[in-house]
């Protein structure tokens, strides 16, 4: 069986495919820079759980206000996982300081919000206005795979 | 400033009511991440034609959309079954008729039901001469397809031609002005001027205007080679038989694909010595 929408389809499955497995390596690959970063491997975990969380939600979002996924855009999970982790990165560095610095749990984490939170949320919103730009492109390939990222970058999961 | 401490506030509120209530914290996060999932598991969909990434809008789009329309094999979908032949009486080689016509019912079954509109076209007799030689790959690319393509009764056709005739053995209409062009309903159904060639009509009125769709095509090999485009519930085979999209096109309709494949897996027990290429 051939002929050019199976062909397209079979592309389409193929990407879809690869892209599992580009997200699982992201995973994967995510957690052993973070554990040999932290020396342990429980907070990095959660970290990716988290994230993971984050990435349902965003899927969520994605699938309301986009719907689909192109060849292009099928690959934006693997993508956002490097994204979205920075900012997981950052909360847990202040927070491991903020702990270092004798506070209690919670005073930590609401420093942590104060003091790094800001910082986070505008580097969130910058990375998304830099994706929502190229949405003025007419490649709609780029198009809806940026309009994908920015809806990422942008969601409460994110910060 | 102001709004960095705004929305530093802001945040260690949300801190706040979280470590207050920190178990419904988490079990929000995760129903609304369940329901993410589960939402996007039901109704994302994937856009899988090259096509739908381009500007609709560029000249070239709408150039190659026109021509899609009226070159509809651009977007077939062209099943090509190998078998041995096995000659009758009648000529016909029966693993592939029977494979052929159960293929269609199958395929028919799978999309007819949600779309009535799924499997149609319009067929002529194949005439039991014209094998093609070479690769039939190739002859399933129709060279005369925006002109006009003369079955047995005209005088001898190029040998490229010829191949492609043995396969399709169907008498194209070169293509009206756009003038006369009624629709995209007229790529789909015989001109009114045009006698159904498989009622049996005479040789000389067996025009028939080549729908914009699909064919499945059987190849036999044996003794020579030949393309017997599947046909379904008539007892010979026939070219011709269309499958076409719900929209009109294959391209992008994942289910219909799937159900041309659903349809050959089931069949592929059947018929051992058929191969699906």
């Amino acid at each position: 069986m051939t002929g050019g929408p199976a062909l397209s389809n079979d592309e389409m499955s193929a990407a879809f495919h690869d892209s599992g497995i580009a997200t699982a390596l992201a995973f994967a690959l995510t957690l052993i820079v973070m554990g040999i970063a932290f020396g342990r491997v429980g907070k990095p975990i959660l970290m990716l759980i988290v994230l993971a969380v984050s990435i349902a939600w965003s899927m969520g979002v994605v699938t309301l206000t986009v719907g689909h996924l192109s060849i292009f855009s099928v690959m934006f999970i693997s993508i956002v996982v490097g994204i979205g982790i920075d900012y997981g990165i950052y909360f847990l560095f202040r927070y491991e300081e903020e702990m270092f610095l004798g506070r209690g749990l919670r005073e930590a984490l609401e420093r942590t919000a104060v003091r790094t939170g800001p910082g986070m949320a505008i580097g969130a919103l910058t990375a998304a206005g830099t994706f929502y730009v190229l949405m003025l492109t007419d490649f709609r390939g780029i198009r809806s795979s940026d309009t994908s990222r920015a809806r990422r970058s942008s969601s409460p999961g994110s910060a | 400033m102001i709004a960095i401490s705004r929305t530093g506030r802001l945040l260690r509120q949300l801190v706040r009511v979280s470590c207050a209530r920190p178990v419904l914290t988490v079990l929000l996060s995760v129903l609304f991440a369940v329901a993410g999932i589960a939402y996007t598991l039901h109704a994302l969909t994937f856009k899988t034609s090259g096509r739908d990434v381009l500007p609709q809008s560029a000249p070239y789009v709408k150039r190659y959309v026109e021509y899609a329309k009226n070159f509809g094999e651009l977007e077939d979908i062209v099943v090509v079954v190998e078998a041995r032949v096995l000659r009758g009486r009648q000529g016909l080689c029966r693993p592939p008729r029977a494979g052929a016509a159960r293929l269609s019912r199958q395929v028919r079954a799978r999309l007819l039901p949600d779309r009535p509109q799924a499997v149609r076209g319009q067929s002529a007799p194949v005439p039991d001469h014209g094998r093609a030689q070479g690769d039939p790959r190739q002859d399933l690319r129709p060279p005369g397809v925006h002109g006009e393509l003369r079955g047995g009764s005209e005088p001898g056709p190029p040998a490229r031609r010829r191949q492609y005739a043995a396969g399709r053995r169907l008498r194209l209409q070169p293509l009206r002005p756009r003038a006369q062009r009624q629709g995209p309903a007229r790529r789909h159904a015989l001109p009114a001027h045009a006698p159904r060639a498989d009622r049996g009509a005479p040789r000389s009125a067996r025009a028939v205007s080549i729908p914009v769709g699909h064919p499945l095509f059987l190849r036999e090999r044996g003794a020579g080679r030949r393309l017997l485009p599947l046909r379904g519930q008539e007892p010979a085979l026939h070219p011709g038989r269309v499958a076409q999209g719900g929209q009109g096109s294959f391209l992008g309709d994942q289910k219909s694909i799937e159900a041309v494949r659903g349809a050959i897996a089931k069949l592929r027990p059947s018929f051992p010595a058929v191969r699906p290429a």
